[in-house]
């Protein structure tokens, strides 16, 4: 490490950055910038997009390395070389991310303590209760009154209850020092954006510096002691803030005011209705009257989430039917422009022209059969007309800029012509050029004959409209017309009152009723539930089940299955699947009946031989970015082929120290199930009680933002791999008993099945939400279904389907539970 | 919410499709018995009546056997889906209903395992708990059941394991077929015929079975004998028809080799001699397996060129066979612990008894009790045990 | 070198066939000699594991990680089905049964994916299972050879060149043209880069998915009937072994496993790369352990190298 230690002079700034030079390949993102932030400072950081803002700040977190230039910290130089994320971390720097990183699958203060820990694997004793303390405090601080409960999973709050607790997390870092903000205030109400404010205040008076990313610039002058303007990878000025205003700010960025741009247009022709709304409502919107005519340009405004955007799906979707619905009414089509643009706009394999034309296909085929050159054409006309910044229309759409992409996606919604274009925020995050653009764009098309529906955060925007409608919660509640349009008329009608009906309160999960009702809900639950339907089926077909010997057949048999898809479930965890692991429990059973047998020392070391490729494989799949559900296949066969060429034909015979674990003779219930209610524990432990298992969830769910927490990815998914390996291991020990030997064939058929137990579970396949106790109860259920078949004289054919029906009635019941939830 | 309700009705169309013939396959025949259940009033059962389920029932036979034990018996299948499986079950379903009739056999249960060790486990353990006296296994596995059989003895059940053993479980009675004396005998032939000198195909079964182990070792042997006789090549069969045309087709695809002789494993014949017509080439000696398929086929092409070939297989009958020497076990006869099961053979002489034969038949003789008593229980139980048995 | 890398990344279809070209050197090293018959029987052979790749191109094209699970086993209920019904005086009606069965089979796995939420690749092995079921029901009273007529249309062939192999010419451009020359076949593509994004842009997605798994169904029957007219008569677990090879197929083809991205000729290459795979095992006359053991380490190879080769998202 390069450390050279400055003089006491320069001991006062916070951090210096200096010279930086950051180049991704050929194109400059950072040209030799210098900044300097001194302890208690609030600095404003503004530009348009691309102007290195978000990229100056990712090499201070060191989420990329500079090209030149080194950085001082705290007195402590260090070069592009030597410094890192550690060092960062170290340093008390802490950044709160325009996309909202936290772990939906995971408890508030468990998010709390991804960020706050330390990254070794256990935790110190108590250490839950301590984080939970510690959100609750954080929380109270910033926002007080936030009615949250740290326990809680993250997936129920609201998106402006996720930023809160995102902005608290930041906020919580150890030794905070440096506290980043890019776009904090994107989805919080303005209540919540003041209490936020105040709490910036009181970190100024600690000493903590603050930088402030945001393209709301009445915040930025409202709250910062100094101004940094960036523009072109390098900055351009910097002003105090008490200097300076709103206005100036855009005009050294480059852009000017709407308000100069309100020409004198003609009289528009308003022509017939092309929407009419009366008195619609539905869980988010309520009551909601409005019409729309040909050639308006109809602005929708009013406080962050009051329902816009939901007011503009429920129009589209109204479109896309057939059928007229009876509160609303369309005529003609609609086409919808998202300012969404990662989630909801673009479509990443393909060039500017693919995502021009996609809507517009029916006006470029014959007879079902896309024409090349109409469709050239087309794509080139609208390239031209939206003066792109790119290399041609075949450029990627990823090479281009934010505001680029948006002229895709715009040029996408008009080029369909349909009549009615919907624009969901289009400009934000775009530059101010490319805001110019677009507001002649919306001028033009409207000319033209068309109408727009436009929702904007920008209420300097709403300026361009006919008519504005201010929405707060869910319905209308003003309308401004042509003259009435200002700032500050919108800004006093997104405070009127809405008539809305009073929010019923949540029930909440209380008492005996309540638990069952929470425990339906939960992911293991109905997995139990169908466990506790078939014991009860089996228990009255046969009494004898309920015997110690009838104990022992039924669940020991059930144990392979048990465990396979125990392991199976730690691979999900990382969102990836294993259609080996069938396979991979027979090599083991075969490692067992064979070298196990012969000494137990060659026998381990077998083991350890397989739990080592098989970790390996994650190695092969994160490094290569390679499908597992592919690599697995492949292991399979690798998987088979080294168990016949260990034992070519089926033999062997169970270890006797494994022998007598299964002979045990255990109190009240016999050892079997006693092995079964381990593991389910054992793996209940390492999913939720196991910190490591914790960061594992959070990979599984946002693998992006728990790396940015200085987690690794890679680490976790080898730690996943081998926890599955484990068990896959006990897998092939709990196989190799009851075959008194193995058969290195015939453990294929476990594989499908593990998959079906793992989704009977609660497992999901996105990753990260898992439920142990689930998955033992389904595997059990399974394996006694072809029991019940036996004792039920069906025939034996139909047990496929009855485990396939069985599946799809509890994924049905699972997809409504989670939808009535939400 | 409507669309949801059609999903679902769809599915359950579809399920209504597979549980179409929602019945028991196992062991109640209804409309057989109820006519039964008139004569069985106390008095003498009708050992004629229960014998005319088959033709080759011997009413005499149930008579000596009939002490009214009222035993319960099980029978899991691991495979249905040929008409070798399908017959034997057919037999011992007649057989065991006969004995029903008459007292012998309280209630049977059939259940078939489709090839899944785990299922097979299940329903054994499931006889177990039921309390059946005998318990008859047709296994997935040499080794994967050895745990459930263990189980079964210690709850005092009989198992008596037949056709696609040998088993490694030292807890159960096997009627094994000797595929190593079958196999060879059957290649043997072929080399005497070919004088010695060619090229083998060998077709074999499933990787990693005890069957096709023995099986190979059988034909392999045979081979090692005509020092020019070659083996060019192995493919495995599955002992079905048509998976052996599929591979034998792909390993012709890349051969040059002229193949004078195919050692099958049964079952895979006439796939075989389909194989090589549809590539064009000259079909060579290859035995059968007693599928009529194959017997039809080879009757067409002696008619046609005078081909001539042997064939041979241990037939369906033995799953009576297995009934037969369970009960006697249970009655306490003196039934040894291994046998085997002989193979049924079929020359060129006798090639055109079959004429007639269904392609799907698999041509087969019965037997009757006393054959099982004087031909099979009166086997060396050392000279047959297989050698995997621990 | 620069250039080479991105023509092979946009025609991702040369590497399989490049290694196609291999492997058929490696069979002709081996078997000393080579031959168009060769070549052409093992063409025929990978028709099948061609047709069901382009079952699982459709559906995995269609994006959100999607796989048709339940391709094998509509493959062994129609080569069922015809085996009884496409004979004689029935066939048209037999005709029309396939196609029904196919269309009502893709529509539950549709309705299943589209309206109660399960995904793809859960919803169509739940299928999957219970047509298993069906087969093994079916299969007990069923005819289970196909038509002489049938069967020599099926094995037709000019020393070699079968008349299957003409057929998947045939279907490979016709799905081409519909991939990626029509409407459908482009929005397919935008489909399987997202749901809610095509929605957004006016693609009904919803109709688009249904489709899709009809689509994969219909060719997952026309498969069986061939198939079970080819090699003479159909098993229970007759399209099972294909299950591999037909994801294998699409996947080293350039077919982007996360949807949006496929290529018809590629899974051509793919399908003849495995069969031939396959082959050259066989005819090396190795071990059966040695067999799987090389079969599965070859394959994750080529698809290591496939992956790094195509541009990835």
């Amino acid at each position: 490490m390069n450390k050279n230690v400055v003089e006491e002079s320069a001991k006062e700034y916070r951090f210096r950055l200096n010279h930086i030079v950051k180049q991704f390949g050929a194109s400059v993102a950072l040209d030799h910038v210098d900044l300097e932030v001194k302890a208690g400072e609030i600095i404003g950081l503004i530009g348009p997009n691309g102007a290195g803002k978000s990229t100056l700040m990712s090499i201070l977190t060191a989420i990329h390395g500079a090209t030149e230039g080194s950085i001082e910290l705290n007195g402590v130089q260090y070069d592009k070389k030597s410094y890192n994320g550690t060092i960062a971390r170290e340093n008390g720097i802490a950044c709160c991310y325009q996309e909202l990183s936290v772990c939906n699958n995971l408890a508030i203060y468990e998010n709390f303590a991804l960020m706050v820990m330390d990254h070794k694997p256990f935790g110190k004793f108590g250490w839950r209760k301590e984080m939970m303390d510690l959100a609750q405090r954080m929380l109270d601080d910033v926002f007080p009154d936030h009615g949250l409960n740290v326990r809680q999973k993250v997936e129920r709050l609201s998106i402006e209850q996720k930023q809160m607790v995102e902005i608290c997390c930041a906020m919580a870092t150890n030794q905070l020092k440096i506290l980043i903000f890019d776009e904090p205030t994107s989805s919080l109400g303005t209540e919540r954006i003041e209490q936020f404010h105040n709490a910036i205040e009181r970190w100024k008076e600690k000493g903590i510096s603050i930088i402030y990313i945001s393209h709301k610039l009445e915040e930025v002058v409202n709250i910062t002691t100094r101004i940094v303007v960036m523009r072109n990878a390098k900055v351009i000025k910097e002003l105090k803030t008490k200097d300076v205003q709103v206005d100036e700010l855009i005009e050294i960025m480059g852009g000017k005011l709407p308000s100069e741009y309100i020409e004198e247009t003609s009289h528009k022709e308003c022509g017939e209705k092309l929407l009419e709304i009366e008195g619609f409502s539905n869980d988010q919107l309520h009551n909601i009257t409005m019409d729309i005519r040909r050639g308006e340009i109809i602005g929708i405004s009013g406080l962050g989430g009051s329902g816009q955007r939901e007011l503009l799906n429920e129009i589209f979707r109204e479109f896309q039917k057939k059928r007229q619905g009876k509160k609303i009414r369309t005529y003609g089509s609609a086409s919808f422009v998202s300012g969404n643009r990662q989630k909801e706009g673009i479509f990443k394999l393909w060039s500017i022209a693919d995502n021009i034309v996609i809507s517009s296909l029916d006006l470029i085929a014959d007879f079902k059969l896309i024409r090349k050159e109409k469709e050239e054409a087309l794509a080139q006309a609208w390239y031209d007309k939206l003066k792109f910044r790119a290399q041609g229309k075949e450029d990627n759409i990823l090479n281009l800029s934010g505001g680029n992409q948006q002229k895709a996606i715009i040029g996408r919604g008009i080029a369909s012509e349909a009549d009615l274009v919907i624009f969901d925020d289009p400009t934000r995050g775009v530059d101010a050029g490319t805001k110019k653009d677009i507001y002649g764009i919306i001028r033009e098309i409207a000319a033209e004959g068309k109408s727009v529906i436009w929702y904007s955060t920008e209420d300097n925007e709403m300026l361009e409209c006919d008519r504005v409608y201010v929405m707060r919660d869910g319905t209308i509640v003003d309308e401004l017309k042509k003259e009435q349009i200002s700032v500050d008329a919108l800004v006093a009608s997104s405070f009127k009152t809405a008539d809305v009906p009073a929010v019923k309160k949540q029930k909440g999960d209380s008492g005996v009723l309540g638990t069952a009702a929470s425990l339906l809900k939960s992911g293991s639950g109905i997995s139990i539930i169908v466990f506790l339907l078939i014991w009860i089926i089996l228990s009255i077909l046969n009494k004898n089940v309920n015997t110690r010997a009838g104990l022992v057949m039924m669940i020991g048999s059930s144990l392979p299955l048990v465990f396979v898809s125990l392991g199976q479930m730690f691979m999900l965890v990382v969102s990836d699947i294993n259609l080996g692991v069938g396979n991979a429990m027979g090599l083991v059973s075969v490692i067992a009946a064979t070298f196990m047998v012969q000494s137990f020392g060659l026998g381990l070391l077998a083991m350890l031989g397989f739990l080592a490729v098989y970790s390996l494989t994650a190695v092969l799949i994160h490094k290569r970015n390679m499908p597992s559900i592919v690599v697995s296949l492949g292991m399979s066969s690798v998987w088979l082929g080294a168990a016949l060429l260990i034992q070519e034909t089926p033999g062997g015979s169970c270890p006797e120290w494994l022998l007598k674990i299964f002979y045990l003779k255990t109190p009240v219930f016999p050892v079997q199930v006693y092995i079964c209610v381990l593991a389910a524990a054992l793996a209940y432990w390492l999913v939720f009680r196991f910190k490591y298992g914790m960061v594992i969830r959070g990979i599984g769910d946002n693998p992006g933002s728990v790396t940015k927490r200085g987690w690794s990815y890679f680490l976790a998914r080898v730690m996943a791999y081998v926890l599955s390996g484990i068990f896959i291991l006990l897998a092939g020990l709990a196989f190799v008993y009851q075959g008194r030997g193995s058969d290195a064939t015939s453990a294929a058929s476990y594989q499908m099945q593990s998959i079906a137990v793992v989704l009977l579970g609660g497992c999901a396949f996105s990753g990260g939400i898992v439920e142990p106790v689930g998955v033992v109860a389904g595997a059990v259920s399974i394996s006694l279904i072809s029991s019940i078949l036996t004792m039920l004289q069906i025939h034996s054919d139909y047990r496929t389907a009855i485990i396939g029906i069985i599946l799809i009635v509890v994924l049905f019941y699972r997809a409504m539970m989670k939808r009535r939830s939400a | 919410m409507k669309k949801r309700i059609l999903a679902v009705i769809m599915v359950a169309v579809l399920a209504m499709g597979a549980l179409a013939a929602c019945g028991s396959d196992g062991g109640t025949d209804e409309a057989k018995d109820s006519g039964q259940e008139a004569e069985e009033s106390g008095g003498a059962d009708d050992y004629e009546a229960a014998a005319s389920r088959a033709d080759w029932i011997v009413a005499e036979d149930l008579k000596a056997l009939d002490k009214d034990q009222g035993y319960k018996v099980g029978f899991t299948d691991n495979f249905d889906g040929n008409t070798l499986h399908q017959q034997q079950e057919r037999y011992f379903q007649d057989l065991c209903n006969s004995m029903k009739d008459v007292g012998i056999v309280s209630d049977f249960t059939l259940v078939v395992a489709n090839n899944d060790v785990a299922t097979q486990v299940q329903q054994i353990e499931t006889f177990i708990m039921d309390g059946c006296d005998l318990i008859i296994v047709d296994p997935c596995s040499s080794s994967g059941l050895d745990g459930a059989i263990e189980e079964a003895k210690a709850a005092g059940a009989t198992v008596v394991v037949f056709n696609d053993g040998p088993v490694s479980s030292p807890d159960c009675y096997q009627l094994n077929v000797d595929c190593v004396a079958n196999f060879g005998s059957l290649t043997e032939w072929c080399c005497e015929k070919l004088g010695g000198k060619g090229n083998v195909l060998i077709c074999r079964g499933i990787a990693g079975q005890s069957y096709d182990a023995l099986a190979y070792q059988g034909i392999t042997e045979a081979i090692a004998k005509y020092p020019d006789m070659k083996i060019v090549g192995e493919v495995y069969g599955e002992y079905d028809s048509t998976t052996a045309q599929t591979e034998i087709s792909s390993f012709l695809a890349g051969t040059k080799e002229k193949i004078d002789l195919v050692c099958g494993e049964s079952g895979d014949a006439y796939g075989a001699a389909m194989a090589f017509q549809a590539a064009g080439l000259e079909i060579p000696l290859i035995y059968g397996g007693n599928r009529g398929e194959f017997l039809n086929w080879w009757m067409e092409a002696n008619k046609e060129n005078g081909y001539e070939t042997i064939s041979g297989v241990a037939t369906p009958w033995f799953s009576a066979a297995a009934l037969f020497l369970g009960i006697d076990i249970l009655d306490g006869e003196d039934v040894p612990q291994y046998m085997y099961y002989p193979m049924d053979l079929i020359t060129q002489e006798d090639l055109f008894d079959f004429e007639g034969i269904d392609d799907s038949e698999v041509a087969t003789s019965t037997y009757d009790l006393s054959w099982v008593r004087s031909e099979l229980e009166t086997q060396d139980e050392e000279a047959c045990r297989p050698e995997m048995v621990k | 070198m620069g250039k080479g890398l991105k023509l092979t990344a946009k025609h991702t279809w040369i590497w399989p066939f490049a290694g196609c070209v291999v492997l058929s050197v490696a069979i002709a090293l081996i078997s000393g000699g080579f031959s168009g018959r060769t070549i052409f029987l093992n063409v025929t052979l990978a028709s099948f594991s061609f047709l069901l790749g382009l079952c699982e191109m459709l559906v995995i094209t269609s994006g959100d990680g999607a796989i048709d699970l339940c391709a094998p086993y509509v493959v062994t209920l129609c080569a069922y089905i015809s085996a009884n019904w496409l004979r004689d005086d029935k066939a048209v009606l037999g005709i029309f049964i396939i196609i029904g069965v196919c269309v009502l089979i893709g529509a539950v796995n549709g309705l299943i994916n589209i309206y109660l939420k399960v995904h793809a690749m859960i919803g169509t092995l739940a299928v999957g299972y219970i047509i298993y079921s069906i087969v093994l029901v079916y299969s007990k009273s069923a005819n289970v050879k196909p038509s002489k007529t049938l069967m020599k249309f099926a094995q037709t062939n000019w020393d070699g060149f079968s008349l299957i192999t003409v057929l998947c010419v045939i279907l490979l451009v016709i799905m081409a043209v519909v991939m990626y020359k029509t409407k459908f076949g482009k929005r397919l593509h935008a489909v399987g880069q997202g749901h809610h994004i095509a929605e957004l842009a006016g693609i009904p997605v919803k109709k688009m998915l249904m489709l899709v798994f009809i689509f994969s169904a219909l060719i997952a029957g026309v498969t069986g009937v061939l198939l079970g007219a080819y090699v003479n008569g159909s098993f229970q677990t007759l399209g099972d072994s294909y299950q591999m090879p037909a994801i294998a197929a699409a996947l080293v083809g350039g077919t982007l496993v996360s949807g949006g991205r496929s290529s018809v000729l590629g899974t051509f290459g793919g399908a003849i790369l495995l069969t031939l795979l396959s082959s050259m095992i066989n005819i090396m006359g190795v071990a059966a352990g040695w067999q799987k053991l090389v079969e599965g380490v070859v394959i994750i190879l080529i698809l290591v190298a496939a992956d790094s080769r195509s541009s990835r998202a």
